[in-house]
Parts: C-alpha cells; sequence; structure tokens
C-alpha cells in the first residue's frame, strides 16, 4: 500500500514502480491456461507478455506470438500479430519461436507460403539442436519440400542430429 | 651427425621418462639450441558417440558415412603426415549406438573388460581425451568403471581402477560435492618426442610438453540431472581455465591445448553457458582449441551456422579470437587437424602463427565414394558387433499377424493400434506415479503410418507374423521421436482429427473420372487414435477442415470441453506439423525416452500380440458416399490380401503395376461400403 501511494504522488518515478520484464512474463505466463476459457485473463495476459516483449524479453515475445496465433477468449486470433510477436523472438535467437515461424511460414498461416524462408528458420533452430526443426528438415530432404532437392543421405543425418538433440533439450522459454 | 647424436644421448632418459605423461618431467628446453624449429599436428576426434563401424544397428546394415573405422584410416595417413602428432578426442565417445546400450545396459561390460570404441581408441593410440556431456548419460558409477577411474564421490564405492582408455583423460570444470576436488584430472602435461630441425639443418629429437585440459558443458546439471544432482558440480570455463592454465605454464607445458566440448556462443558470458568457447578463446595462454558438441564442421568456409559467424571467427582459417580452432563433425565423419609450428627462441617454444593451418578432413572423397575401413578396427570388436547384432535381432514377443501400413491409409492399423497402445500405457503409468493432478483424465494417444509409400513399394512398415525382435520395433517406431503427453479438450481433438484428414483430397461424388484419394500430405501427419473408446468418421467429400463427423467417446458425443491426456511425440507437441494448439503450450511431460523405446517395452511386457488385441482396433472409417467414378490410391504390387485380411473388403487392385517403377500399383476404394 505504502509503495502504490507513492507511486501515484511521485508520477516521475513512475516507471521505477512498474515490475520488472521477467515479473511481467511470469505474470503473463500464469494466465495462459485460463486465457483459453476467461476474457479478463487472457487481456491481462496480453498485456503482460506486450509489456515484457517491448522491454526486450524474447521468451514474453514467444508467448505473445503463441497467444495471438492460438487466439484466446475474447481474443481472436490474429495471425499476422502472431508472425510479428513470432519473429522478434525468433531473431532474438529463441529456437522455439524460430520453430513455429517456421511453421507458419511453411504452411501459409499468415499469407502465401514461403518455404525457402520457412527452411532458413528451421536451419537456424536447428543450429540450437531444435530436435522438430532438424525432423522437419529431414523430412524435407527425404520428401524434396522447402526448395530442397530430395537427398536421403542430408535427410539421414538431420535424423541423427534430432535423435542428438533429443538427449539434452533446453527447457522450455 | 656428431652432435646430433650427443643430443639424442642426453635426451634419452628425460624422453622415456616423459612417455607415461608425467605432469612433472623437468624442461630439457636447456638442450635445444636456439633456433630449432618443428612442425606437429593436433588431430582431433569428437562426438563418436560409441560408433565403432560403419554400421547401422536398427537398419542391420553397412553405413559408410560414419564410424571410427574410417577415421581411422584418416588419422594413420595424418601420422604419415606429420610423425610429430597429437591425438586427441574430444568426448561423447562412450554413448549413442546399440552397442554402447548393449555394453552399458544389457549385457554389462565387466570390470576386466574394456569398452569397444576404448579398445578401439587404445590400439590406435591416442595421447588424450576429454570428457563430453553424454558421457554422463549412464551415471556416475558405470563412467566411473568405463574409464578406469577411482571417482570420489557419492555413489561410487572406492575399489580398483576397472580397464578403461590407456591415455589419460582430462576434465577441469566438474568437481565432486564429496571431495571438493575435480573427478577427473583437469589437465596433464604429455611430453611427446618430435623430431626437430636445427639452425645448422640437422634433424633431433626434442621432447614437447603439451598441456591439455578439458572442459563440458556446465549444462550436464541440468540434463543428467538424475544422475548428478547433488553429487557433482561444475564450474565455467572461463574461470576453471583462468585458474588452471597458468598453473599448467608453471609447470612447463611448451602448448596448452583446450580439449573443450561445446560450440562457440558470444552472448554474455555466463558460468553456465553451455557453449563458452568464444569466451574460452580470449583466456590467455590457450595455444589451440579442439571443440565440439554442436556436430559441425570448422573451420568451413561456407558455412552459414551463426556460431561460425560471430565476431572475432575466421571460418576460412580456423581461428577463434585469434585460437586455431577445430571442429570435427560427428560419429567418426571427420579428422580435426591443426598444424603448428614451433619455434625455439629465448629457452621456451613459441608457435610461429603465421605458419598455422586448420582443417577439417572428410571421411568422404570428392567423387562421393568413402576412404576404406581401416580392417584392424572392425577385427578388434568383432565380438561385440555381433552381439549387439544378436541383440537386436533377438525377438522381444512374437505376433500372431502381419503388421503393415500397406492399407493404414485406407484403414489398416494393423501397425500402429500398437504404437498407440504402448504410448498410452507409457503415459498412464508415468501419471499414475508422477503426476496425480491428472489421474482423473483419460489417456488417448495417436501414432502415424511413418512408412506410406512416399519412397515405393518398399516403403511401408512390414513385420511378419511370428517372432519381434527390436530391428523389428525400429520397422514399426521409424523415428527417434521421444514420447510427449498433451492436455487437450474434445474440441482440439476434433482439430487435430481434422488436420490429420488432409492427408486425402476432396473427393466430389458426381465426378465420372478416376479421382485419386490420398493427397501430398505427409503420411507422418496422419495421427489416427485407435481406441475402442473412440470413434469418427472422415467425410472426404468435405472440405478441409469439415470433414471429421461424429466424434464420439465412449458410445456419446464428445464433450467440446472436456478433457484428455494425448500421447505423442516431441515434434507434434512442440508444433510440428502445425496442428491448432499444439505448440508447447498444452504439454504436461517431455519424457526422455523414445517411443521405440517404450514400445519395445511393452512388446516385451505382452509377450504376444494378436491381431483382435493389438491389430484391429479402428476408431475411423470413410463417411459412406456412393461415387459415380473410381476413387483411387497406391500401395505396394500384389498385397490386396493384406486389406481383405484387415477386413477391409471395399478395397479393390485396379493393376499390379501402376508403370512409376517404383514398386507402386494402384488401388481403389468404394467408399459406399
Amino acid at each position: 500500500m505504502m509503495r502504490s501511494i507513492a507511486c501515484m504522488l511521485l508520477a516521475a518515478s513512475l516507471a521505477a514502480c512498474a515490475p520488472d520484464a521477467s515479473t511481467e512474463l511470469a505474470s503473463g505466463k500464469a494466465l495462459l491456461a485460463s486465457a483459453a476459457s476467461n476474457a479478463a485473463d487472457a487481456k491481462a495476459a496480453q498485456a503482460h507478455l506486450q509489456r515484457a516483449a517491448e522491454q526486450g524479453l524474447p521468451a514474453a515475445a514467444f508467448h505473445l506470438g503463441l497467444l495471438y496465433r492460438r487466439g484466446a477468449a475474447g481474443l481472436p486470433a490474429d495471425k499476422a500479430q502472431a508472425v510479428k510477436w513470432l519473429r522478434v523472438a525468433a531473431e532474438a535467437g529463441l529456437p522455439d519461436a524460430q520453430f513455429i515461424l517456421g511453421q507458419m511460414l511453411m504452411n501459409g498461416e499468415a499469407g502465401a507460403a514461403d518455404g525457402a524462408q520457412a527452411r532458413a528458420w528451421f536451419e537456424r533452430a536447428a543450429e540450437h539442436e531444435h530436435a522438430a526443426a532438424h525432423f522437419e528438415l529431414a523430412m524435407a530432404y527425404r520428401r524434396g519440400a522447402l526448395g530442397l532437392a530430395p537427398d536421403e543421405a542430408e535427410a539421414q543425418r538431420h535424423l541423427m542430429e534430432a535423435e542428438h538433440g533429443l538427449a539434452h533439450r533446453m527447457p522450455p522459454p | 651427425m656428431r652432435t646430433t647424436h650427443l643430443y639424442l644421448a642426453l635426451l634419452a632418459v628425460p624422453i622415456l621418462h616423459g612417455c607415461g605423461g608425467s605432469d612433472d618431467t623437468p624442461s630439457q628446453a636447456q638442450s635445444v639450441p636456439e633456433g630449432t624449429r618443428t612442425t606437429l599436428a593436433l588431430l582431433e576426434t569428437t562426438d563418436l558417440h560409441s560408433n565403432v563401424q560403419s554400421y547401422d544397428y536398427f537398419k542391420l546394415a553397412e553405413d559408410k558415412s560414419i564410424g571410427f573405422e574410417r577415421v581411422a584410416t584418416l588419422i594413420k595417413a595424418a601420422r604419415t603426415e606429420f610423425p610429430n602428432n597429437v591425438l586427441l578426442d574430444n568426448g561423447d565417445t562412450i554413448q549413442g549406438t546399440a552397442l554402447s546400450d548393449y555394453q552399458a545396459q544389457v549385457k554389462p561390460l565387466a570390470c576386466s573388460e574394456t569398452l569397444a570404441i576404448y579398445k578401439v581408441m587404445n590400439a590406435i593410440g591416442y595421447d588424450g581425451g576429454g570428457i563430453g556431456n553424454h558421457e554422463f548419460n549412464y551415471g556416475l558409477p558405470y563412467l566411473n568403471q568405463v574409464t578406469g577411474s577411482q571417482f570420489k564421490v557419492e555413489g561410487v564405492t572406492a575399489a580398483a581402477p576397472c580397464a578403461g582408455p590407456a591415455f589419460p583423460q582430462v576434465l577441469a570444470n566438474v568437481t565432486s560435492v564429496k571431495s571438493g576436488a575435480p573427478l577427473f584430472a583437469p589437465y596433464r602435461i604429455i611430453t611427446k618426442t618430435f623430431s626437430a630441425k636445427q639452425p645448422d639443418g640437422t634433424t633431433v629429437n626434442v621432447p614437447v610438453k603439451i598441456g591439455i585440459i578439458g572442459f563440458t558443458p556446465p549444462t550436464i546439471m541440468a540434463w543428467d540431472k538424475r544422475w548428478l544432482d547433488g553429487k557433482v558440480t561444475t564450474q565455467g570455463l572461463v574461470e576453471t581455465a583462468q585458474k588452471y592454465v597458468p598453473e599448467m605454464r608453471a609447470k612447463g607445458a611448451d602448448l596448452v591445448v583446450a580439449i573443450s566440448h561445446g560450440g562457440l556462443d558470444n552472448s554474455t558470458y555466463a558460468a553456465d553457458m553451455e557453449n563458452g568457447n568464444w569466451h574460452l578463446s580470449k583466456v590467455a595462454g590457450i595455444d589451440a582449441m579442439l571443440i565440439g558438441h554442436s556436430h559441425q564442421i570448422f573451420p568451413n568456409a561456407t558455412s552459414t551456422v551463426p556460431q561460425f559467424n560471430l565476431p572475432g571467427v575466421d571460418k576460412v582459417k580456423g581461428t577463434v579470437n585469434g585460437v586455431p580452432t577445430v571442429m570435427a563433425n560427428f560419429w567418426g565423419k571427420h579428422l580435426g587437424v591443426i598444424k603448428l609450428e614451433l619455434a625455439y627462441a629465448s629457452g621456451k617454444w613459441t608457435v610461429d602463427t603465421s605458419k598455422t593451418t586448420v582443417e577439417a578432413r572428410s571421411t568422404q572423397n570428392a567423387d562421393k565414394s568413402y576412404v576404406a575401413a581401416d580392417p584392424s578396427v572392425a577385427t578388434a570388436i568383432a565380438a561385440e558387433h555381433a552381439a549387439t547384432i544378436d541383440y537386436v535381432k533377438t525377438p522381444i514377443g512374437s505376433t500372431d499377424f502381419r503388421m503393415n501400413t500397406y492399407f493404414a491409409d485406407v484403414g489398416d492399423v494393423s501397425a500402429i493400434q500398437v504404437v498407440n497402445q504402448a504410448q498410452a500405457k507409457y503415459v498412464a503409468d508415468y501419471i499414475a506415479a508422477n503426476l496425480p493432478q491428472y489421474a482423473a483424465l483419460p489417456v488417448l494417444s495417436v501414432s502415424a503410418p511413418f512408412k506410406s509409400g512416399f519412397g515405393g513399394g518398399n516403403d511401408f512398415t512390414d513385420v511378419a507374423q511370428g517372432n519381434v525382435a527390436i530391428n523389428n520395433a525400429a520397422d514399426l517406431y521409424l523415428y527417434p521421436n521421444t514420447i510427449y503427453a498433451v492436455k487437450v479438450k474434445g474440441s482440439d481433438i476434433q482439430a487435430w482429427l481434422e488436420t490429420a484428414a488432409k492427408r486425402f483430397n476432396q473427393i466430389n461424388p458426381a465426378a465420372t473420372a478416376d479421382q485419386a484419394l490420398v493427397s501430398s500430405f505427409p503420411g507422418y501427419n496422419f495421427d489416427m487414435f485407435t481406441s475402442p473408446d473412440l470413434h469418427y468418421e472422415i467425410d472426404v467429400t468435405q472440405a478441409v477442415g469439415s470433414r471429421i463427423k461424429n466424434l464420439s467417446y465412449k458410445g456419446a458425443a464428445i464433450d467440446a470441453n472436456a478433457e484428455f491426456i494425448v500421447a505423442t511425440n516431441n515434434y507434434r507437441a512442440s508444433g510440428g506439423g502445425s496442428f491448432p494448439g499444439l505448440d508447447g503450450s498444452k504439454t504436461i511431460y517431455a519424457s526422455p525416452d523414445a517411443n521405440r523405446d517404450a514400445l519395445i517395452g511393452y512388446i516385451k511386457a505382452a509377450k504376444t500380440l494378436s491381431l483382435a488385441g493389438n491389430g484391429s482396433a479402428r476408431s475411423w472409417r470413410f463417411t459412406k458416399v456412393a461415387t459415380a467414378g473410381r476413387v483411387t490410391f497406391k500401395s505396394a504390387s500384389g498385397q490386396l490380401a493384406l486389406a481383405t485380411a484387415a477386413g477391409l473388403v471395399n478395397v479393390s487392385s485396379i493393376n499390379s503395376d501402376d508403370g512409376s517403377g517404383k514398386g507402386l500399383a494402384d488401388y481403389a476404394i468404394d467408399l459406399s461400403q
């Protein structure tokens, strides 16, 4: 109470009173489970994640992107916003974001499908030993998809890498 | 000549003493004249992962692209080229194949026996090795045994050392909680005898003291928590190197080589970072880095991988912040070679950096063929190799029906139901033991026909009636996925199936021409349930997104809000295939265990699989519709009887060869039946 009164009195220090980005991220993530059925929680989750993302937390941009992709109660899915925020997280180097962004581009979820860009993101995620990204690349090499010529040796290599990557997964963002 | 002999005589005793790799051999540097030069090569293998032979144990077939037996040929060639050489392994050595599982878990190695991979490394003569993260996969007592160590760590009983590598192993950044000391020797100083050229042109043998120090990713504490928690701690690469490298120099190391299992990452340094070698390179006194873990090739001028395109990283020359660095790919595909030229001046050896070269040599030739295998390698482990093949072929159970995917696209579940049963049981057991909050929810499972003819008539799962062995389990579950469990609602299951039903083209009932049933949507994304509790129809006359009809659970229309646990794989749960809502957020359990291993466990426990119990629970069928023309699909030639055996009486054969030359034939399905 004292803290909030002080904040109200000292408008100039409002920024300092705002929760830090990691607190915003934690608050946003905590509301994600109920966001599907509770519009207030969905809105709050979105606000928390957006503030954290704007403060530069890639994990927040990732979860915000997923929230826009899935949609939630009172929050219709917005694939363009999803791509925007997933791209922020992907460019910051988050393999899970790179993989999901690749999926969206591969499937043309927000515009025309772009196999070459999708592949580039899968390759970046695979570089971080993202097993599902390696699997996607393996299937693309096997089937000659995503602009690749069929190459069974490369498919096998990526399957080996997928198996290897699964042995040391990083915790989800 | 006379001078040379004199030097040789002077050096003979300390050289012999130095062969054991003693840390305290007094330097003989004073015997070497100023201006003497010597060239040496550091040779690196990394991430061998127990691939001794060029062999895939699940396919029971040769794979020339991998295996120590081929990189051994490169080692021998490099030794001819560089008689002064130091052969070092970067780790991730003892785990990764059916051979390693066999030796660790199936028929555990006796204390007197040397692990197959170490056996062949001993035979070729390594000078030293590091420890990777995968060395910890089988636990500390096993690592203690197979490395011939005497760990002073909780859980390891003090005993005489077992058989192990005949070369020193170093690891500086893993410490025993019990003893407070590093688990392995943090570093060793190996005295090598190299031929050198004196200023007068004569050749002389000189001792060169090579200091090796090892690092592993501190992230092992998360990856192998169950084995390591409370028993060991890890330290950051930079502070560990800052502590030991000066000590190594003080003890007379002429060269310091970091054997660091990890890649490059220039983000802000942290003691627990996985790939700390970009920062490690900046620690004073390190002359070369042998790196690994990322399964990449460095140097590689054409590499687009981010870690080799960082500031300070020269991917052409093979340097990181000026330090010569090599990463030799994985599974014995490459040999790393760092050539260093040393000049003797002012009483010490100094690297003439203008002469340094770094390369990663491939076992694959320019014409795509592979170098020949070194025959002595296969000979050395013939018994272990044969035993592993026997293990892979050992029956784990039997089946009273032929399990196949020839007609999985049109409803045969003979090769899919057992996978779903194994996954569901695995997840249900885990929930019962560990996740009481989900104990009331039904556990379902999905799987897909991974082998569904894309590659031709041989690209189908086909396990004969009779004994089922481990390699058959690899046919039933082709990919190296791990089991994941997701919590979803009834509406999510509907959406999941709508996506899976993209497997089919939209059929126009009025069209009189032949219509192909199966689309280009991959078979590995054609997820299906095979549960007596769950039923649904796929109406292929409808557009994508409106095809799943009459979805019921336990006889009643599924409740869109009811919650279910669905067992699947990491690819699907993480968002692979873009199934609605599956983006990692619904995962309640990311198991470390492979779907294939759960299947093997299930078959072992069941002992006998029956068509009635394990191969005929169809959860789905096509919605009945009369079509004016034929609805066609492809499968392997001559297999119609299997469709009939599966009860698919509406399938007929159009021809025995579709003309593609791939062993495929055309079939028709009468959707009105």
